[in-house]
């Protein structure tokens, strides 16, 4: 091109480049190098990428699940919801339940529950690298049940993660935690939840708009009657407030009411009606003021009320997402108050269940981060050596968290097996698996993922001197165990390790077995 | 009537004198700050401009201008139709001179095509079009490429 050009002028280039191609041009020269890996270029190229108009290239989140298990994928914010990436492509491949806790400025929270409900990473895919965070340290003595949300504080330009707990002993709220990116470690907030709040842990998910984090909440009277509300979480002042609800929605039942992100900051309220078969939409124009409360669509809704909600989301240009039937979904102009999609063609974005996460930018966030920091394919993920280590880690803990227990162990036809502990409840699936029982599950490819697990589970078998064996053995060995297969029976090179371990017939009970087994260790 | 309407003289570096209604000249927020300061009642020279570029520039003002009331849609169409007919060479000296006269809306449009036209392009491409001078030694190269090996899978 020539020989000089102003930095500002090159910086405004770089600024319009895909995030791709700024990882390319690191390599172009020491300068770009540091440029672009730079927090101030970070964030105006975020800023950039944020006012671009809708059509150039925003994405949608969307989950869908498929075989039991859960898929996400970035699809184009474009009328064919063409599909723009599968998140699966990722070194968590293997671990067949994780969940999506929130997402914001290109970095997506996920969480790896079936593990240990404290194993969270920060990951950004688009340059394929992530966080894995610190453990919180726990005071409380055991913890009923977390949930997360994940949001961007602006004031100091950092990312946090905020749980929440119910205590065992007496179903209290804790005290929050929150991770900060920026200071890498998680601290208390010295606010608490206002204690006439109550809700259901398994439900809610923490949703971030304007700054803050919200969930509906209520008080519960005793005749049955409710009063709803929103509770936020400001995390610039790490401190709660409340919005209220339209009046017509106060005082229904909370499990008819779900509340999304509107826009770029604001909230709406989606509202069912089970016995007229109807769906509402509101949205509060004008994030935190009560009178902004407007209905803006009603669906009805022939479907059973399983398909509720039928609006999934909203677009980058103001649309609702609705599902229309299994896999489509179609979008909505809400200004021509269409109650039903009339005319509109479904897209199949994928089959099964889908569920939309929110809207996804690209962005650099993390490049400038070197502490705990994971490149995709590094050879060492710390999330790999989780598997072994705290395992038996949560048994220890004790009978209570034992449903969370999981093996994950990888065959070479993309297979894996999962155990889920006997004769416990898991929440998730809310249902028990009943006492002597495993249930077989879906699995990674066998690829240096895949085959490293295996390495590393054979030499500790080894080293520890435990039973593998192959599921054909195992088979033989469980005898009454009903172990079903989610997948075509697997051939016989499977290395069965803990499932073997835990199930022969003629070793004592569980808990005997494991304090053995950490005595081992 | 147009000829009571205040025209503003600019001077290329190739010595192309060129008048440009008020309205038009203002686009250039350093033509508008000399207005402003009661600087541009003579010709106003521009040492590193030439005629070519600066009536490609006055045409895109010109085009501002006359779309006000159009649509956005209309308006990024016609920015498109003017961007897509200028070539990398050309670009660069509409940077320069839009970068000089502080036309905001040129300079981003002209950024935002180097950045479509560069995107799918190698390191060593940049190098030859930005001039650049490859300070990493063979081994740093080596190891900053291997660690970002999947940007450099042109599939997109």
């Amino acid at each position: 091109m020539s020989d000089y050009m102003p930095e500002e002028v090159i910086l405004k280039i770089l600024n319009g480049l895909p995030v791709k191609s700024l990882m390319r041009f690191r390599s172009v020269s020491k300068s770009w190098n540091t440029l672009i890996s730079h927090p101030s270029f970070i964030s105006t190229h975020l800023q950039a990428s944020h006012s671009r108009p809708p059509n150039n290239t925003p994405f949608l989140l969307l989950r869908y699940e498929e075989n039991g298990r859960k898929n996400y994928s970035l699809n184009c914010d474009n009328d064919g919801f063409d599909e723009f990436n599968q998140l699966r492509l990722s070194p968590f491949d293997f671990v067949s339940d994780y969940e999506v806790r929130g997402s914001c400025n290109g970095l997506i929270c996920l969480h790896f529950w079936p593990f240990d409900y404290l194993d969270l990473i920060l990951w950004n895919p688009s340059i394929r690298r992530y966080i894995s965070l610190p453990r919180p340290i726990i005071s409380e003595s055991v913890l009923l049940d977390v949930q997360f949300g994940f949001g961007f504080d602006s004031r100091t330009n950092d990312y946090k993660l905020l749980m929440v707990g119910v205590e065992e002993e007496n179903g209290s709220w804790i005290k929050p935690y929150l991770f900060s990116l920026n200071q890498n470690c998680w601290k208390r907030v010295s606010a608490t939840i206002p204690p006439n709040y109550t809700f259901d842990i398994d439900e809610v998910s923490l949703l971030f708009a304007n700054g803050a984090l919200h969930w509906l909440v209520f008080h519960e009277r005793p005749n049955d009657e409710y009063n709803n509300a929103i509770l936020g979480f400001d995390l610039s002042a790490e401190d709660f407030f409340e919005i209220k609800l339209p009046q017509s929605s106060i005082g229904l039942n909370p499990l008819d009411l779900l509340i999304k992100k509107y826009g770029e900051s604001s909230i709406a309220l989606l509202k069912r009606d089970y016995v007229n078969h109807l769906e509402e939409l509101w949205v509060m124009k004008e994030y935190g003021v009560v009178d902004s409360w407007t209905k803006v669509l009603t669906l009805t809704s022939n479907i059973h009320i399983r398909w509720w909600p039928k609006v999934l989301g909203f677009r980058k240009n103001g649309e609702a997402l609705s599902r229309v039937s299994n896999g489509k979904i179609a979008s909505l102009d809400l200004n021509s108050q269409q109650s039903e999609p009339h005319g509109v063609e479904g897209v199949e974005v994928a089959t099964g269940k889908i569920s939309f996460q929110g809207t996804y930018v690209e962005s650099l966030v993390l490049l400038d981060k070197a502490v705990n920091v994971h490149s995709e394919n590094d050879v060492n993920h710390p999330i790999y050596s989780i598997d072994s280590s705290r395992i038996y880690r949560r048994i220890q803990v004790g009978e209570l968290m034992m449903w969370q227990t999981g093996v994950w162990l990888p065959d070479k036809a993309r297979e894996v097996v999962v155990l889920k502990i006997l004769g416990q409840k898991i929440p998730s699936e809310l249902r028990w698996v009943p006492n002597n029982e495993a249930i077989v599950g879906w699995a990674p490819r066998n690829d240096g993922v895949g085959g490293g697990i295996i390495n590393h589970i054979v030499s500790l078998a080894q080293e520890r001197r435990w039973t593998v064996c192959t599921l054909h053995r195992l088979r033989r060995w469980l005898g009454c165990v009903n172990v079903w297969a989610a997948s075509p029976l697997m051939d016989a090179l499977f290395w069965m390790l803990l499932v073997a371990v835990l199930l022969t017939p003629s070793i004592p009970p569980l808990h005997e077995l494991v304090k053995e087994i950490m005595k081992d260790i | 009537m147009a000829s009571t309407l205040k025209k503003i003289i600019l001077k290329s570096c190739d010595g192309k004198i060129l008048e440009v209604e008020e309205a038009v000249a203002v686009q250039s927020q350093m033509i508008k700050n000399m207005i402003e300061d009661d600087c541009a009642n003579e010709e106003i020279p521009l040492p590193d401009i030439t005629g070519e570029i600066l009536s490609m520039i006055i045409e895109y003002c010109k085009m501002h201008v006359d779309g006000e009331n159009n649509s956005n849609n209309e308006l990024i169409a016609r920015d498109a139709d003017f961007i897509t007919r200028v070539d990398l060479n050309t670009l660069y000296y509409l940077i320069v001179a839009a970068n000089f006269l502080n036309v905001k809306s040129l300079l981003d449009l002209t950024c935002q095509r180097v950045a479509d036209i560069i995107k799918g392009k190698s390191p060593e491409e940049i190098r030859l079009t930005f001039n650049i001078k490859n300070d990493f030694t063979p081994e740093e190269e080596e190891e900053i490429r291997k660690k970002n090996a999947w940007a450099f899978d042109y599939k997109d």
